[in-house]
């Protein structure tokens, strides 16, 4: 086996000579092609931008470190902006133990798993924009909107209004997580039927059952895949735009929301890219982003092996 | 056969182990069967409760898209109406929506083709052949998966800007063919693939690029599905990149459409946001079981 897996490749080298195999080149060139044009150039592209004015009208002039210093020390926006993506990254613990409750639930019941798991994921299965649209609708008309009523009539206080500047941020966040927890239930439910059974039965007879075994048991056992969907979430909520961007537009008539309510990092490198044209400040901050992402990142990668071994 | 052995052998102790499980299981079983019968109407309680909560917006678009205007407007709202109209159904049938609808598929179904060609190869050609530069190629790749999109936003505009393709649905296509994490996936799932089955192909002659089509594809068909459902439900929810880099009513793409160009009727919106979602959902339901797989592959439902 082991021969014939080296033999392949080398033959093949060997039928066009001394000279290099051309056939893998023209295989990658159109991913190359991409990639250098789209993803490679534009990195330092955009690394280069980040230090200077760049309007897209006048030539580019070098400032130095002077859009990464209004960022961390002029600008209140910016440090807004982190706030608020700080709370979506907070939110991301809960809507996993959300998603990992939901998989326990399901791989608990004895009839209709298939059933539950379909009206669980449906949400994640639709067009996020639609739900978006959806969701613009249920609030719109501030405190009359009908999700406001539909909450009233089941206990909560009267007139809540998620297009005010208090609430918008805080409704973004939960509709996120309820039409959004679908994928990790279902990374969860997979990894928990890969847990070994006689771990529990040998957790029997320390007297290990129920919550104790979840805790002593399960828990350990999945906590790669736990590790793994916490951190690829905190990275996703980062990143977080098109949600704002269309509730905000529908539901409240302002981009993200009243008042910068809804103002996120990206949202933030966004308006400031095409809405003031300040190309070379957006870049500064994309990058201070990429800086906390790249940590996030390496963290994922590490238990992420771990994750993908238990989540199949 | 050397591995048979082993797991014939591991497998002796454990059978006892299973066995004195499953006398155990039984006798706990007679002792709790009145127990788990409360417990498990509780957790059906929660199940219930969860698909109500995770359902409802659902419906109550479901049921706006065939309320008359004035039954939407009224306060306090109603789930149900009095009466029931189709004319709102009449708005995803007119070419308004339309176009965006067909802008969409369009663009979607070229750059799904195009994902999966692309980088289809090049995870093969990374996967299963050896020329100088493989592995820089490789680190290249998996080095950019730690770069969020968000970083190439402005050079890619520029870029577009540059090549005179703004406002094209050209530009929404070529800017997302490329995929780092789609050949980083066909990578590692081709790493399986027998080569004894490509020699062999080779052997009878086939040329690489028949080898590819005919023997590489077929047997890698669920990443490649993974990677067609990604790059679908990545292009068909696009908003960031038609957002900076389409201007024209004629070539928005649904998400811009929904966002800029509502109708002043809900219930034309709604009928719009259930139409939109109908093609997601139907390569969701085709190809579910490379979905859950890919979800596990990946670990998330976005952005493959």
């Amino acid at each position: 086996m082991v021969a014939t897996q080296q033999g392949g490749p080398m033959k093949n080298a060997k039928r066009t000579g001394h000279k290099v195999p051309v056939l893998p080149y023209v295989f990658l060139l159109p991913m190359m092609l991409s990639f250098i044009v789209f993803n490679l150039i534009p990195v330092f592209w955009s690394f280069g931008l980040s230090f200077t004015n760049y309007n897209l009208i006048t030539p580019a002039h070098f400032v130095g470190g002077a859009n990464y210093a209004h960022a961390l020390f002029h600008s209140s926006l910016f440090w807004l902006a982190v706030r608020h993506t700080v709370w979506f990254v907070v939110a991301v613990p809960l809507g996993i133990l959300i998603s990992l409750s939901a998989a326990f639930l399901i791989n608990a019941l004895p009839w209709g798993q298939g059933l539950f798991r379909f009206i669980y994921y449906l949400p994640s299965a639709l067009s996020s924009i639609a739900m978006g649209v959806l969701w613009a609708f249920l609030i719109s008309f501030g405190s009359k909107s009908i999700l406001s009523v539909v909450l009233h009539d089941i206990g909560f206080a009267a007139g809540l209004n998620f297009t005010g500047p208090g609430l918008f941020l805080v409704f973004v966040i939960f509709s996120g997580m309820l039409t959004g927890w679908g994928p990790g239930m279902v990374i969860f439910s997979a990894g928990l039927r890969g847990v070994n059974q006689e771990f529990y039965d040998a957790g029997k007879l320390d007297g290990a059952v129920g919550l104790k075994a979840t805790w002593y048991i399960t828990l350990p056992q999945i906590r790669l895949t736990l590790m793994y969907v916490v951190i690829t979430g905190m990275i996703g909520s980062f990143q977080v735009f098109e949600s704002l961007f269309v509730i905000g537009s529908l539901g409240t008539g302002q981009q993200f929301g009243p008042l910068n309510s809804g103002l996120t990092l990206v949202p933030l490198i966004y308006e400031k890219a095409f809405s003031y044209l300040q190309f070379g400040y957006s870049s500064a901050i994309a990058f201070l982003m990429l800086s906390v992402i790249l940590v996030l990142t390496v963290l994922a990668m590490r238990y992420g092996q771990g994750g993908q071994a238990l989540g199949k | 056969m050397a591995n048979n052995v082993d797991s014939l052998r591991s497998s002796r102790p454990q059978a006892n182990g299973q066995q004195e499980a499953a006398i155990r299981r039984r006798q706990n079983q007679r002792r709790k069967v009145f127990g788990r019968s409360v417990r498990y109407f509780w957790l059906y309680v929660i199940a219930i409760l969860l698909a109500c909560i995770t359902a409802f917006p659902l419906v109550w678009l479901l049921i706006t898209i065939f309320k008359p205007t004035y039954e939407i407007y009224q306060y306090p709202p109603t789930l149900f109406a009095k009466i029931y109209t189709l004319s709102n159904l009449r708005y995803v049938l007119s070419g308004t929506f339309l176009q965006p609808f067909f802008n969409t598929v369009y663009i979607t179904v070229v750059t799904s083709i195009l994902q999966v060609l692309v980088n289809g190869l090049a995870g093969y050609a990374l996967a299963k052949h050896r020329f100088p530069g493989r592995t820089l190629i490789f680190y290249l790749f998996l080095s950019s998966m730690m770069i969020p999109f968000q970083i190439y936003l402005i050079p890619d505009f520029l870029i577009i800007k540059h090549l005179g393709l703004l406002d094209t649905r050209t530009s929404l296509i070529i800017s997302w063919i490329g995929s780092a994490g789609s050949v980083f996936l066909i990578r590692q799932y081709m790493l399986g693939l027998p080569d004894s089955t490509l020699e062999a192909a080779r052997l009878d002659g086939a040329s690489e690029w028949r080898t590819f089509f005919q023997v590489v594809v077929p047997m890698a068909t669920p990443v490649l599905g993974v990677v067609a459902i990604f790059s679908f439900f990545s292009q068909w929810n696009n908003l960031l990149m038609p957002l900076i880099l389409i201007h024209s009513q004629s070539r928005y793409t649904l998400p811009l459409f929904l966002v800029f160009s509502p109708s002043s009727n809900p219930g034309q919106n709604m009928a719009a946001a259930f139409v939109t979602s109908i093609p997601p959902l139907i390569v969701f339901l085709l190809l579910q079981r490379y979905f859950s797989q890919g979800v596990a592959l990946t670990g998330t439902g976005e952005q493959g």
